[in-house]
């Protein structure tokens, strides 16, 4: 009885899945005037005809002009060449002043800052510092070579250190020596002074303080230059002409990282006393040991009668008990007879 | 000047204590009446390694050495329960016969430092010719010096410290003996007889009289 049932409704369901409703379709009128407008809602996802147009247009090559050996010729100098107008006042003559910022990229307060910090190194340091200050993002023309400037600018006169600083930018720095001193700095110092000034510029965000902070480490690094260039410049200061000639390494004052002062002569005449009364305290006390090693000491022989029978000795010494920490010594010192004592 | 056995104060010259009648016979009835022969370093408990011994040897040589009639004796053993150190330290520097000290020393200069690790206690004895300079303090002072070593069971290092303190003792001792030698013979000299004392006070009684000084006064006046 079920199955006959179950056979019966699988065959009217299969009777309505054949039969289908009719498709829409387009009203021919209503259709072309849609076209007409120009867009009909839903076409392309009914048909592939739009896709097909949009591939069409993809492909279609977009005329754009080609670069021109004009533009290629601005791009590679670049806009941040520094100007012609600042080359004269940066690389014509060694400059008076020991920072050069003829653009005017430092603030006034800024630069009479670091300005009077260069003087004081200069007072104090046998090698003058030297810095030109540039934009972060500028270039030296190419016509600039900074190896002839220090060259033909650095060769007489006091020896510098000479600092291409791009404000903002402190790893692009570059440092050059003038060459009397360039043979007794080796390239491994300069490399290690210029880093170690960079180091020190990048702990702080502002790009004054960042020069300032790279400065102040570079006079550092320079106190060294000094003692390393101490024996070979003056062999050479015969090149340099007699004003600048009467400088000599030996005038220079070591106030750098490691601060020393001459010593006051009491200080000096103070240390030498001590030094000689430390002597001849350490004399005289070995004198004393050597004395005392080789002193004998005798003692009178008093006549003394025996007791108690003995014919050596009578002399009785202390007892000290060392069983507990809890008796020492000090409670130990009125004596008494051995029975007396626990053991 | 005590007695061995009852810390008593005796006279000089006694033949017996008068407190409890101790004299050298008793010590020998307890230990022996007849010689030792012992090294002046006897180490009978065993409590000294080697190169310990060898320190201490060292040391007792630098004392011998700095007071040509003195010699330094340790001796270490174990007494038992019956331990009398006094009494021992008594009795050995009388009966003892040390090998290794020369002849010139005898007894009377020695310094006998006896140890017991088993009733942990050690003693200090010297003959009658340190009696006039050394007394019990000075030991006391000298054994002090070891307590916190033999606390730890370090018996050399405080045996050392206590040569060195003895030493120190005795150089101090020597420069004194020097400048007042009279002070120290007065401790061992034997006491003046009554007839000699009042001779002696008549005998200044009557040197005042006749000193000039005093007659010029009398004139003066």
């Amino acid at each position: 009885m079920k199955a006959t049932l179950a056979a019966f409704f699988l065959s009217l369901g299969c009777a309505g899945a054949v039969v289908e409703p009719p498709m829409p379709a387009w009203d021919v009128e209503v259709r072309s005037q849609m076209l007409e407008d120009g867009w009909i809602a839903g076409r392309s996802l009914l048909t592939f005809e739009s896709l097909f147009g949009e591939q069409v247009a993809a492909e279609t090559p977009i005329d754009v002009v080609g670069a021109v050996p004009a533009d290629l010729a601005t791009d590679e100098a670049g806009e941040n060449v520094v100007s012609e107008e600042y080359l004269t006042e940066y690389f014509s003559a060694r400059p008076k002043r020991f920072l050069l910022d003829p653009q005017d990229l430092l603030g006034t307060r800024e630069r009479l800052d670091l300005e009077a910090f260069l003087e004081h190194h200069a007072g104090d340091s046998s090698i003058d510092m030297v810095v030109y200050v540039f934009g972060a993002d500028q270039e030296i023309p190419g016509e600039v070579r900074e190896e002839e400037v220090v060259e033909r600018l650095y060769s007489v006169g006091k020896p510098a250190v000479i600092v291409y600083y791009y404000l903002g930018a402190p790893q692009r720095s570059t440092i050059y020596l003038s060459p009397i001193i360039t043979d007794a700095v080796s390239a491994a110092e300069q490399r290690r002074a210029l880093e170690s000034s960079v180091i020190r510029a990048f702990d702080h965000a502002d790009p004054g303080e960042q020069l300032q902070a790279f400065l102040v480490q570079m006079s550092i690094r320079i106190y060294w230059m000094e003692r390393m260039a101490e024996g070979t410049a003056i062999e050479t200061m015969e090149v340099i002409p007699e004003d600048r000639a009467a400088y000599t390494f030996t005038e220079k004052k070591e106030l750098k990282e490691v601060p020393e002062e001459p010593l006051p002569s009491w200080v000096k005449i103070t240390a030498s006393v001590a030094v000689a009364v430390a002597g001849l305290l350490l004399l005289g006390w070995s004198a004393f040991m050597w004395f005392r090693a080789r002193a004998r000491y005798v003692f009178p022989e008093f006549e003394v009668e025996p007791r108690l029978g003995a014919s050596h000795a009578a002399g009785i010494g202390a007892v000290i008990s060392f069983s507990s920490s809890a008796i020492p010594p000090a409670h130990q010192r009125d004596q008494v007879p051995d029975y007396m004592r626990r053991a | 000047m005590k007695c061995p056995r009852c810390v008593q104060r005796i006279h000089r010259a006694a033949p017996a204590c008068p407190h409890c009648g101790f004299a050298i016979g008793d010590a020998d009835h307890m230990f022996g009446d007849s010689e030792v022969k012992l090294r002046r370093l006897t180490d009978a408990a065993g409590v000294f390694r080697r190169n310990q011994r060898d320190i201490l040897e060292d040391a007792m040589d630098r004392v011998q050495t700095a007071f040509p009639q003195i010699f330094v004796s340790i001796y270490t053993d174990t007494f038992g329960e019956t331990g009398n150190l006094r009494q021992f330290g008594f009795w050995l520097l009388n009966r003892g016969v040390f090998e290794d000290v020369p002849v010139d020393r005898p007894n009377e200069a020695g310094v006998l430092i006896v140890i017991d690790p088993e009733s942990k206690s050690a003693s200090m004895s010297f003959g009658y010719l340190l009696e006039p300079f050394f007394d019990e303090r000075d030991t006391f002072e000298c054994l002090s010096r070891a307590h916190s070593h033999w606390l730890e069971g370090r018996y050399a290092d405080g045996a050392l410290r206590c040569l060195r303190q003895l030493e120190k003792l005795l150089r101090k001792r020597s420069r004194q003996v020097r400048r007042d030698p009279d002070k120290y013979e007065q401790r061992v000299s034997k006491p003046v007889a009554v007839e000699d004392l009042v001779k002696k006070i008549r005998g200044g009684n009557r040197r005042d009289e006749h000193t000039p000084g005093k007659a010029s006064e009398e004139v003066e006046r």
